[in-house]
């Protein structure tokens, strides 16, 4: 897919976010109760959508911005260090959650902890599966 | 790895702008490999080394006991 049009997907992604936060907002007012969180989780999809909306856009009618852009995202250092920031990220956050389940464990809040300690195994079940796929391919 | 890409860069009287945009990069691309603080990936290694109308093993130092 060439950058343009993984450009465009994103722009009708965008869209899409914008259209449906819109619905959600409107929704909350027709519903009987209030429904706070349903407005709130809409004006944030809409200002999303509408913040990608104004990022892209441009993009389409602007050639050299659009090369600037496409060589800001496939520039081989910078997918470098967002792995690298990804990988970092998933360590960092499961020692994190283990030692979270230690003290949540010791201070009594088992049931907190058993849900923490279930999620890392399934992060880690996810990793090796992701793994396993990506060694067949590569 | 070492490597020469700012001597032959200034040989050629081009900007580390000019440089990145030739071969697909943004300049801090350009600027860590000059530095030593980042290794070009092969693909990026053969288009700037023929950029300079070099080879390969002219632009980037191999050392083997960087294994």
């Amino acid at each position: 897919m060439s950058f343009q049009n993984k450009i465009k997907t994103r722009i009708g992604f965008a869209g899409g976010y914008a259209l449906l936060g819109v619905a959600m907002i409107v929704l909350s007012f027709c519903m009987p109760d209030d429904e706070a969180y349903l407005s709130s989780f809409g004006l944030a999809l809409a200002v999303m959508g509408l913040a990608r909306l104004k990022q892209y856009l441009p993009l389409l009618f602007d050639a050299d911005r659009m090369r600037k852009r496409e060589i800001a995202e496939t520039d081989e250092r910078n997918v470098m260090i967002v792995n690298r920031a990804r990988s970092l990220t998933l360590t960092l956050f499961t020692v994190l959650c283990c030692l979270a389940v230690i003290v949540l464990s010791a201070v009594g809040l088992k049931t907190i902890a058993m849900a923490l300690a279930a999620a890392v195994g399934v992060l880690t079940v996810i990793y090796l599966i992701v793994y396993r796929i990506l060694s067949a391919r590569y | 790895m070492e490597n020469r890409i700012r001597t032959y860069r200034k040989d050629a009287g081009v900007t580390q702008d000019e440089l990145a945009a030739a071969v697909g990069v943004t300049r801090q691309t350009i600027l860590s490999l000059e530095n030593g603080k980042y290794n070009a990936s092969l693909q990026l290694a053969f288009r700037i080394a023929r950029y300079f109308g070099k080879t390969v093993e002219e632009v980037f130092l191999y050392k083997e006991e960087e294994i």
